[in-house]
Protein backbone atom coordinates (compact mmCIF):
# COMPACT_ATOMS: atom_id res chain seq x y z
CA UNK A 1 0.00 0.00 0.00
CA UNK A 2 1.01 3.78 -0.44
CA UNK A 3 -0.17 6.92 -0.24
CA UNK A 4 -0.62 7.36 -3.55
CA UNK A 5 -2.55 4.58 -4.40
CA UNK A 6 -5.18 5.96 -1.37
CA UNK A 7 -5.04 9.53 -2.95
CA UNK A 8 -8.95 10.56 -3.92
CA UNK A 9 -9.96 11.24 -7.26
CA UNK A 10 -12.12 14.68 -7.68
CA UNK A 11 -15.36 14.54 -9.40
CA UNK A 12 -17.66 17.09 -10.31
CA UNK A 13 -21.33 16.70 -9.28
CA UNK A 14 -22.05 15.66 -12.56
CA UNK A 15 -19.78 12.88 -12.02
CA UNK A 16 -20.97 12.02 -8.91
CA UNK A 17 -24.30 11.59 -9.66
CA UNK A 18 -23.80 9.28 -12.85
CA UNK A 19 -22.39 6.86 -10.27
CA UNK A 20 -24.58 7.39 -7.55
CA UNK A 21 -27.18 4.68 -8.84
CA UNK A 22 -24.15 2.08 -8.78
CA UNK A 23 -22.96 3.20 -5.44
CA UNK A 24 -26.16 2.20 -3.78
CA UNK A 25 -25.95 -0.94 -4.99
CA UNK A 26 -22.25 -1.10 -4.10
CA UNK A 27 -21.07 -1.78 -7.76
CA UNK A 28 -18.71 0.64 -8.42
CA UNK A 29 -14.56 -0.58 -8.21
CA UNK A 30 -12.77 0.69 -5.11
CA UNK A 31 -11.01 3.83 -6.65
CA UNK A 32 -14.96 5.43 -8.19
CA UNK A 33 -16.39 4.11 -4.40
CA UNK A 34 -14.04 6.55 -2.43
CA UNK A 35 -13.83 8.95 -5.53
CA UNK A 36 -18.26 9.36 -4.48
CA UNK A 37 -17.33 9.06 -0.88
CA UNK A 38 -14.96 11.59 -0.91
CA UNK A 39 -17.44 13.92 -2.66
CA UNK A 40 -20.69 13.64 -0.70
CA UNK A 41 -19.69 15.09 2.50
CA UNK A 42 -18.51 18.07 0.91
CA UNK A 43 -21.74 18.47 -1.23
CA UNK A 44 -25.18 18.74 0.08
CA UNK A 45 -27.21 18.10 -3.27
CA UNK A 46 -25.15 15.17 -3.98
CA UNK A 47 -26.01 13.85 -0.41
CA UNK A 48 -29.28 14.24 -0.99
CA UNK A 49 -29.33 12.56 -4.16
CA UNK A 50 -27.58 9.59 -2.76
CA UNK A 51 -30.05 9.39 0.04
CA UNK A 52 -32.97 8.84 -2.80
CA UNK A 53 -30.60 5.67 -4.43
CA UNK A 54 -29.86 4.38 -0.62
CA UNK A 55 -33.73 4.62 -0.22
CA UNK A 56 -34.71 2.80 -3.39
CA UNK A 57 -31.83 0.06 -3.00
CA UNK A 58 -33.03 -0.39 0.95
CA UNK A 59 -36.96 -0.73 -0.44
CA UNK A 60 -36.15 -3.30 -3.11
CA UNK A 61 -36.36 -6.23 -0.72
CA UNK A 62 -39.95 -5.19 -0.22
CA UNK A 63 -41.00 -6.65 -3.52
CA UNK A 64 -40.25 -10.24 -2.17
CA UNK A 65 -42.33 -12.74 -0.16
CA UNK A 66 -41.30 -12.84 3.07
CA UNK A 67 -39.85 -16.10 3.99
CA UNK A 68 -40.35 -17.24 7.74
CA UNK A 69 -37.74 -18.36 9.80
CA UNK A 70 -36.95 -21.15 11.16
CA UNK A 71 -38.52 -20.91 14.80
CA UNK A 72 -35.25 -22.34 16.50
CA UNK A 73 -33.14 -19.29 14.75
CA UNK A 74 -34.79 -17.10 17.07
CA UNK A 75 -34.58 -18.72 19.54
CA UNK A 76 -30.94 -19.40 19.32
CA UNK A 77 -30.61 -16.01 18.40
CA UNK A 78 -32.51 -14.94 21.71
CA UNK A 79 -29.88 -16.72 23.73
CA UNK A 80 -26.74 -15.80 21.87
CA UNK A 81 -27.40 -12.28 22.94
CA UNK A 82 -26.78 -13.71 26.61
CA UNK A 83 -23.64 -14.53 25.99
CA UNK A 84 -21.06 -11.91 26.09
CA UNK A 85 -22.84 -9.25 24.13
CA UNK A 86 -21.41 -6.24 24.10
CA UNK A 87 -24.62 -3.83 23.73
CA UNK A 88 -25.39 -5.58 26.71
CA UNK A 89 -22.97 -4.95 28.98
CA UNK A 90 -21.99 -1.50 27.67
CA UNK A 91 -23.02 1.59 29.86
CA UNK A 92 -22.96 4.38 28.65
CA UNK A 93 -21.25 7.13 31.18
CA UNK A 94 -23.36 10.07 32.05
CA UNK A 95 -22.55 12.71 30.67
CA UNK A 96 -21.01 14.53 34.28
CA UNK A 97 -18.67 11.51 34.32
CA UNK A 98 -16.78 12.62 31.22
CA UNK A 99 -14.43 15.35 30.86
CA UNK A 100 -15.66 18.36 28.69
CA UNK A 101 -12.13 18.05 26.76
CA UNK A 102 -12.81 14.21 26.38
CA UNK A 103 -15.99 14.91 25.27
CA UNK A 104 -14.46 16.96 22.84
CA UNK A 105 -12.07 14.61 21.27
CA UNK A 106 -14.73 11.47 21.33
CA UNK A 107 -17.15 14.02 18.98
CA UNK A 108 -13.90 15.10 16.63
CA UNK A 109 -13.02 11.32 16.38
CA UNK A 110 -16.70 10.56 15.75
CA UNK A 111 -16.48 13.65 12.86
CA UNK A 112 -13.72 12.50 11.10
CA UNK A 113 -14.56 8.56 11.43
CA UNK A 114 -17.70 9.49 9.54
CA UNK A 115 -16.09 11.89 7.05
CA UNK A 116 -13.46 8.48 6.14
CA UNK A 117 -15.76 6.43 5.39
CA UNK A 118 -17.66 8.63 3.36
CA UNK A 119 -20.26 9.16 6.00
CA UNK A 120 -20.64 13.10 5.84
CA UNK A 121 -24.05 13.32 5.91
CA UNK A 122 -23.81 13.53 10.09
CA UNK A 123 -21.05 15.98 10.22
CA UNK A 124 -23.07 19.27 10.16
CA UNK A 125 -25.38 17.55 12.47
CA UNK A 126 -22.62 16.60 15.11
CA UNK A 127 -21.55 20.26 14.71
CA UNK A 128 -24.55 22.06 15.58
CA UNK A 129 -25.48 20.19 18.47
CA UNK A 130 -22.01 21.04 19.51
CA UNK A 131 -20.56 24.29 18.92
CA UNK A 132 -17.68 23.53 21.29
CA UNK A 133 -16.60 20.95 18.10
CA UNK A 134 -16.67 23.36 15.99
CA UNK A 135 -12.75 24.34 15.48
CA UNK A 136 -12.11 20.94 16.29
CA UNK A 137 -13.86 19.34 13.74
CA UNK A 138 -12.91 21.47 11.08
CA UNK A 139 -9.11 21.07 11.75
CA UNK A 140 -9.71 17.72 11.34
CA UNK A 141 -11.67 17.55 8.25
CA UNK A 142 -8.56 18.69 6.92
CA UNK A 143 -7.31 14.84 6.76
CA UNK A 144 -9.94 13.74 4.96
CA UNK A 145 -10.69 16.41 2.17
CA UNK A 146 -9.72 16.16 -1.39
CA UNK A 147 -6.59 17.41 -0.82
CA UNK A 148 -5.35 14.93 2.14
CA UNK A 149 -3.98 11.30 1.40
CA UNK A 150 -4.89 8.37 3.11
CA UNK A 151 -2.80 5.34 3.40
CA UNK A 152 -4.93 1.89 3.84
CA UNK A 153 -3.72 -0.40 6.54
CA UNK A 154 -3.54 -4.08 5.59
CA UNK A 155 -5.67 -5.80 8.63
CA UNK A 156 -4.10 -9.26 9.73
CA UNK A 157 -6.11 -12.35 10.92
CA UNK A 158 -6.41 -10.79 14.33
CA UNK A 159 -8.59 -8.30 13.13
CA UNK A 160 -11.31 -10.04 11.80
CA UNK A 161 -14.28 -10.23 14.08
CA UNK A 162 -17.36 -11.78 13.74
CA UNK A 163 -19.22 -8.83 12.16
CA UNK A 164 -16.30 -8.43 9.80
CA UNK A 165 -12.88 -6.89 9.62
CA UNK A 166 -11.82 -3.89 11.20
CA UNK A 167 -9.78 -1.57 9.47
CA UNK A 168 -7.28 1.40 9.77
CA UNK A 169 -5.71 4.02 7.87
CA UNK A 170 -3.70 6.69 8.43
CA UNK A 171 -4.44 10.61 6.90
CA UNK A 172 -1.81 12.83 6.20
CA UNK A 173 -3.09 16.76 5.41
CA UNK A 174 -1.33 19.06 3.15
CA UNK A 175 0.69 20.29 6.04
CA UNK A 176 2.36 16.72 6.89
CA UNK A 177 0.70 15.83 9.74
CA UNK A 178 -0.55 12.18 10.35
CA UNK A 179 -3.91 10.67 11.83
CA UNK A 180 -4.30 6.82 12.38
CA UNK A 181 -7.64 6.03 12.84
CA UNK A 182 -8.72 2.65 13.78
CA UNK A 183 -12.24 1.47 13.42
CA UNK A 184 -14.94 -1.85 13.45
CA UNK A 185 -12.87 -3.20 16.72
CA UNK A 186 -15.27 -5.09 19.42
CA UNK A 187 -16.75 -2.41 21.40
CA UNK A 188 -15.65 -2.02 24.95
CA UNK A 189 -16.97 -0.92 28.20
CA UNK A 190 -13.38 -0.04 29.26
CA UNK A 191 -11.02 2.30 26.72
CA UNK A 192 -9.16 -0.63 25.43
CA UNK A 193 -5.20 0.42 23.92
CA UNK A 194 -3.45 -1.41 21.54
CA UNK A 195 0.58 0.06 20.81
CA UNK A 196 1.61 1.59 17.84
CA UNK A 197 4.94 1.11 16.41
CA UNK A 198 7.38 1.81 13.24
CA UNK A 199 9.87 -0.25 12.36
CA UNK A 200 13.10 -0.34 10.47
CA UNK A 201 13.57 -3.81 9.11
CA UNK A 202 12.93 -6.48 12.37
CA UNK A 203 13.48 -3.30 15.07
CA UNK A 204 10.24 -2.13 16.32
CA UNK A 205 9.81 1.33 18.02
CA UNK A 206 6.82 2.51 20.15
CA UNK A 207 4.82 5.38 19.26
CA UNK A 208 2.33 5.31 22.06
CA UNK A 209 -0.90 3.21 22.45
CA UNK A 210 -4.45 3.83 20.56
CA UNK A 211 -7.01 4.24 22.82
CA UNK A 212 -10.14 2.43 21.59
CA UNK A 213 -13.68 3.47 23.16
CA UNK A 214 -16.88 1.80 23.64
CA UNK A 215 -17.92 2.20 19.83
CA UNK A 216 -14.78 0.31 18.62
CA UNK A 217 -12.60 3.28 17.07
CA UNK A 218 -10.11 5.59 17.99
CA UNK A 219 -7.54 7.76 16.87
CA UNK A 220 -4.54 9.45 17.71
CA UNK A 221 -2.09 11.72 15.80
CA UNK A 222 1.24 10.11 14.63
CA UNK A 223 4.81 11.73 14.47
CA UNK A 224 7.77 9.46 13.66
CA UNK A 225 11.03 9.64 15.72
CA UNK A 226 13.16 11.95 14.54
CA UNK A 227 15.90 9.24 14.10
CA UNK A 228 13.29 7.32 12.27
CA UNK A 229 12.18 9.79 9.73
CA UNK A 230 11.02 7.73 6.93
CA UNK A 231 10.11 4.16 8.31
CA UNK A 232 9.35 1.34 6.61
CA UNK A 233 5.92 0.18 8.40
CA UNK A 234 4.03 1.24 10.50
CA UNK A 235 1.39 -1.65 12.74
CA UNK A 236 -0.89 -1.51 15.61
CA UNK A 237 -0.65 -3.79 17.79
CA UNK A 238 -2.63 -6.45 20.30
CA UNK A 239 -1.72 -6.72 23.64
CA UNK A 240 -3.20 -9.84 25.98
CA UNK A 241 -2.18 -10.04 29.49
CA UNK A 242 1.29 -11.16 29.35
CA UNK A 243 1.31 -13.02 25.99
CA UNK A 244 3.10 -11.62 23.30
CA UNK A 245 1.71 -8.86 20.85
CA UNK A 246 -0.22 -9.63 18.23
CA UNK A 247 -0.35 -7.74 15.34
CA UNK A 248 -3.79 -6.13 14.27
CA UNK A 249 -3.04 -3.99 11.10
CA UNK A 250 0.20 -3.29 9.16
CA UNK A 251 0.78 -0.39 6.74
CA UNK A 252 4.06 -0.60 4.45
CA UNK A 253 5.56 2.74 4.01
CA UNK A 254 8.13 1.93 1.66
CA UNK A 255 5.83 2.92 -1.41
CA UNK B 1 -47.97 7.39 2.36
CA UNK B 2 -48.81 9.51 -0.73
CA UNK B 3 -48.35 7.96 -3.86
CA UNK B 4 -44.16 8.82 -4.87
CA UNK B 5 -45.34 9.74 -8.49
CA UNK B 6 -47.60 12.91 -7.40
CA UNK B 7 -45.01 14.40 -5.46
CA UNK B 8 -43.30 17.64 -6.94
CA UNK B 9 -39.50 17.30 -7.62
CA UNK B 10 -37.88 17.41 -4.53
CA UNK B 11 -35.14 20.28 -4.78
CA UNK B 12 -31.20 19.29 -4.74
CA UNK B 13 -31.27 21.47 -1.64
CA UNK B 14 -33.56 19.08 0.30
CA UNK B 15 -32.66 17.32 3.43
CA UNK B 16 -30.94 13.88 2.31
CA UNK B 17 -32.52 12.21 5.49
CA UNK B 18 -36.24 13.54 4.41
CA UNK B 19 -36.04 12.52 0.56
CA UNK B 20 -35.17 8.71 1.72
CA UNK B 21 -37.36 8.60 4.35
CA UNK B 22 -40.82 9.54 1.94
CA UNK B 23 -40.45 5.72 0.49
CA UNK B 24 -41.12 4.18 3.91
CA UNK B 25 -44.50 4.78 6.17
CA UNK B 26 -44.35 7.05 9.12
CA UNK B 27 -45.67 4.96 11.66
CA UNK B 28 -43.14 2.03 10.86
CA UNK B 29 -40.38 4.22 11.13
CA UNK B 30 -41.27 5.77 14.07
CA UNK B 31 -42.19 1.46 16.06
CA UNK B 32 -38.60 0.79 14.69
CA UNK B 33 -37.17 4.05 16.26
CA UNK B 34 -38.78 3.57 19.31
CA UNK B 35 -37.28 0.10 19.51
CA UNK B 36 -33.83 1.14 18.25
CA UNK B 37 -33.92 3.73 21.43
CA UNK B 38 -34.54 0.33 23.45
CA UNK B 39 -31.93 -1.79 21.87
CA UNK B 40 -29.42 0.45 22.75
CA UNK B 41 -30.20 0.26 26.16
CA UNK B 42 -30.06 -3.38 26.34
CA UNK B 43 -33.55 -4.54 26.21
CA UNK B 44 -33.45 -8.24 24.33
CA UNK B 45 -37.58 -7.63 24.00
CA UNK B 46 -36.83 -5.12 21.77
CA UNK B 47 -34.55 -7.10 19.48
CA UNK B 48 -36.56 -9.79 18.95
CA UNK B 49 -39.42 -7.79 17.82
CA UNK B 50 -36.87 -6.23 15.28
CA UNK B 51 -35.99 -9.30 14.21
CA UNK B 52 -39.94 -10.09 14.19
CA UNK B 53 -40.73 -7.14 11.91
CA UNK B 54 -37.71 -7.23 9.52
CA UNK B 55 -36.21 -10.80 9.96
CA UNK B 56 -39.00 -12.53 7.01
CA UNK B 57 -37.85 -9.52 4.47
CA UNK B 58 -34.28 -9.97 5.36
CA UNK B 59 -34.61 -13.70 4.66
CA UNK B 60 -35.89 -13.18 1.38
CA UNK B 61 -33.54 -11.29 0.32
CA UNK B 62 -30.82 -13.36 1.64
CA UNK B 63 -32.83 -16.46 0.24
CA UNK B 64 -31.67 -15.76 -3.96
CA UNK B 65 -28.05 -14.02 -2.73
CA UNK B 66 -26.84 -17.11 -1.27
CA UNK B 67 -29.55 -19.71 -3.02
CA UNK B 68 -29.04 -21.92 0.64
CA UNK B 69 -32.03 -21.73 3.26
CA UNK B 70 -29.26 -22.83 6.22
CA UNK B 71 -26.67 -20.56 4.91
CA UNK B 72 -29.11 -17.69 4.42
CA UNK B 73 -31.00 -18.12 8.24
CA UNK B 74 -27.59 -18.10 9.51
CA UNK B 75 -26.60 -14.94 7.38
CA UNK B 76 -29.78 -13.22 9.05
CA UNK B 77 -29.41 -14.68 12.86
CA UNK B 78 -25.51 -12.62 12.57
CA UNK B 79 -26.95 -9.77 10.98
CA UNK B 80 -29.36 -9.24 14.10
CA UNK B 81 -26.85 -10.22 16.50
CA UNK B 82 -24.05 -7.41 14.91
CA UNK B 83 -27.22 -4.83 15.41
CA UNK B 84 -27.41 -6.18 19.12
CA UNK B 85 -23.81 -5.88 19.87
CA UNK B 86 -23.39 -2.58 17.52
CA UNK B 87 -26.69 -0.94 17.77
CA UNK B 88 -24.89 2.43 17.45
CA UNK B 89 -23.82 1.47 13.63
CA UNK B 90 -27.45 2.96 12.60
CA UNK B 91 -27.62 6.45 12.56
CA UNK B 92 -30.95 8.01 11.90
CA UNK B 93 -29.92 10.61 10.43
CA UNK B 94 -29.18 8.35 7.20
CA UNK B 95 -32.62 7.72 6.43
CA UNK B 96 -35.33 4.82 7.71
CA UNK B 97 -34.10 1.56 9.55
CA UNK B 98 -35.98 -0.63 7.24
CA UNK B 99 -33.95 0.75 4.30
CA UNK B 100 -30.81 0.98 6.17
CA UNK B 101 -31.23 -3.11 7.36
CA UNK B 102 -31.68 -4.09 4.42
CA UNK B 103 -28.82 -2.81 2.69
CA UNK B 104 -26.85 -3.96 5.63
CA UNK B 105 -28.54 -7.71 5.26
CA UNK B 106 -27.27 -7.43 1.24
CA UNK B 107 -24.14 -6.49 2.15
CA UNK B 108 -23.87 -9.26 4.80
CA UNK B 109 -25.10 -12.18 2.38
CA UNK B 110 -23.06 -10.99 -0.58
CA UNK B 111 -20.17 -10.90 1.58
CA UNK B 112 -21.08 -14.14 2.83
CA UNK B 113 -21.40 -15.54 -0.75
CA UNK B 114 -17.94 -14.01 -2.05
CA UNK B 115 -16.74 -16.44 1.02
CA UNK B 116 -17.57 -19.43 -0.83
CA UNK B 117 -14.75 -19.10 -2.87
CA UNK B 118 -15.26 -23.43 -3.55
CA UNK B 119 -18.48 -22.32 -5.20
CA UNK B 120 -18.18 -21.03 -8.51
CA UNK B 121 -20.24 -18.22 -11.05
CA UNK B 122 -21.70 -21.45 -12.51
CA UNK B 123 -23.04 -22.47 -8.93
CA UNK B 124 -24.52 -18.96 -8.84
CA UNK B 125 -26.00 -18.71 -12.53
CA UNK B 126 -27.53 -22.74 -12.80
CA UNK B 127 -29.84 -23.82 -9.61
CA UNK B 128 -29.01 -26.79 -7.99
CA UNK B 129 -31.75 -28.82 -10.41
CA UNK B 130 -29.73 -27.62 -13.16
CA UNK B 131 -32.06 -24.90 -14.83
CA UNK B 132 -30.98 -21.46 -15.30
CA UNK B 133 -30.97 -18.88 -12.38
CA UNK B 134 -34.34 -16.46 -12.85
CA UNK B 135 -34.21 -14.29 -10.55
CA UNK B 136 -37.98 -13.42 -11.05
CA UNK B 137 -38.76 -16.41 -9.51
CA UNK B 138 -37.95 -14.62 -5.88
CA UNK B 139 -40.52 -11.71 -6.76
CA UNK B 140 -43.86 -11.77 -6.45
CA UNK B 141 -46.55 -11.80 -9.49
CA UNK B 142 -47.10 -8.29 -9.81
CA UNK B 143 -50.73 -8.85 -10.79
CA UNK B 144 -53.52 -7.97 -10.73
CA UNK B 145 -53.02 -4.84 -11.99
CA UNK B 146 -49.53 -2.91 -11.60
CA UNK B 147 -51.74 0.79 -11.64
CA UNK B 148 -53.54 -0.74 -8.90
CA UNK B 149 -50.29 -1.85 -7.07
CA UNK B 150 -48.34 2.10 -7.67
CA UNK B 151 -51.26 3.46 -6.17
CA UNK B 152 -51.39 1.31 -3.02
CA UNK B 153 -49.99 2.86 -0.31
CA UNK B 154 -47.54 -0.28 0.46
CA UNK B 155 -44.38 0.46 0.16
CA UNK B 156 -43.93 -2.95 -1.57
CA UNK B 157 -46.71 -2.67 -3.67
CA UNK B 158 -45.02 0.59 -5.22
CA UNK B 159 -41.48 -1.43 -5.12
CA UNK B 160 -43.44 -4.30 -7.20
CA UNK B 161 -45.05 -1.48 -9.65
CA UNK B 162 -41.97 0.36 -10.27
CA UNK B 163 -39.61 -2.78 -10.95
CA UNK B 164 -42.52 -3.94 -13.58
CA UNK B 165 -42.08 -0.90 -15.11
CA UNK B 166 -38.45 -1.33 -15.87
CA UNK B 167 -37.52 -2.41 -19.50
CA UNK B 168 -36.91 -6.36 -19.44
CA UNK B 169 -33.25 -5.86 -19.95
CA UNK B 170 -32.84 -3.08 -17.04
CA UNK B 171 -35.38 -5.46 -15.11
CA UNK B 172 -33.17 -8.43 -15.75
CA UNK B 173 -29.68 -6.74 -15.31
CA UNK B 174 -31.10 -5.01 -12.17
CA UNK B 175 -32.21 -7.86 -10.59
CA UNK B 176 -29.43 -10.03 -10.98
CA UNK B 177 -26.96 -7.50 -9.65
CA UNK B 178 -29.69 -6.61 -6.66
CA UNK B 179 -30.82 -10.20 -6.20
CA UNK B 180 -28.28 -11.80 -7.67
CA UNK B 181 -25.53 -10.36 -5.91
CA UNK B 182 -23.65 -10.73 -9.15
CA UNK B 183 -21.14 -8.08 -10.04
CA UNK B 184 -21.45 -6.52 -12.91
CA UNK B 185 -18.95 -8.68 -15.25
CA UNK B 186 -20.67 -11.41 -13.85
CA UNK B 187 -24.12 -10.04 -15.11
CA UNK B 188 -22.47 -9.72 -18.52
CA UNK B 189 -20.62 -12.99 -19.03
CA UNK B 190 -24.30 -14.38 -17.50
CA UNK B 191 -26.26 -12.15 -20.08
CA UNK B 192 -24.21 -12.15 -22.84
CA UNK B 193 -24.22 -8.78 -23.00
CA UNK B 194 -20.77 -6.31 -22.99
CA UNK B 195 -20.15 -4.38 -19.78
CA UNK B 196 -21.10 -0.93 -20.98
CA UNK B 197 -24.68 -2.46 -21.75
CA UNK B 198 -25.40 -3.89 -18.55
CA UNK B 199 -23.77 -0.75 -16.31
CA UNK B 200 -26.06 1.42 -18.63
CA UNK B 201 -28.90 -0.71 -18.09
CA UNK B 202 -28.58 -0.95 -14.57
CA UNK B 203 -27.70 2.52 -13.90
CA UNK B 204 -31.11 3.77 -15.85
CA UNK B 205 -33.02 1.15 -14.29
CA UNK B 206 -32.13 2.72 -10.83
CA UNK B 207 -32.67 6.32 -11.91
CA UNK B 208 -36.14 5.14 -13.03
CA UNK B 209 -37.40 3.37 -9.73
CA UNK B 210 -35.89 6.32 -7.92
CA UNK B 211 -37.88 8.57 -9.90
CA UNK B 212 -40.68 6.79 -9.22
CA UNK B 213 -40.61 5.81 -5.93
CA UNK B 214 -38.51 9.11 -4.02
CA UNK B 215 -39.28 11.96 -7.25
CA UNK B 216 -35.85 11.82 -8.35
CA UNK B 217 -35.40 13.98 -11.49
CA UNK B 218 -31.76 14.09 -12.95
CA UNK B 219 -32.18 17.58 -13.97
CA UNK B 220 -35.52 17.41 -14.80
CA UNK B 221 -34.95 15.37 -17.75
CA UNK B 222 -34.89 11.66 -18.70
CA UNK B 223 -32.51 9.59 -19.39
CA UNK B 224 -33.34 6.51 -21.41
Amino acid sequence: MTWQSETLIEMTCAEVEERLPLHALGLLDADEAAAVEAHLPLCPACQSVAVQFEAVAGAMPLALDPIAPDPAMRAQLMDRLDSGAPSAQVTKLPPTAMSPFRRLGLLAAAAVLLLAIGGGFWINRLIDERDEARTTAAMLQEFVSPNAVAMAMAPMAASEYDWGWGTSRLFKNPAGEMMLVVEGCPPTTEERRYPVWVAMGDDRTPLGDIAIGEDGSGWMMVTFPADIPAPEQLGVSMREGEAPLVDLFLGDMTG
Amino acid sequence: MADGRSQPAPQQSEPAARTGRRLFAPEDQAIDAALMERVTTGDKAALGELYDRHAPTCLALAMPILRDRRLAEECVQDLFLNLWQRPHTYDSQRGAFGGWLMRVARNRAIDLLRRQRERRFADFAVGAEGTPFDPELFLVDPAPDPAELAASSDTGDRVRAALVSLSGEQREALELAYFGGLSQSEIAERLNRPLGTVKTQIRTGMQRLARQLTGYRPDGTDTE
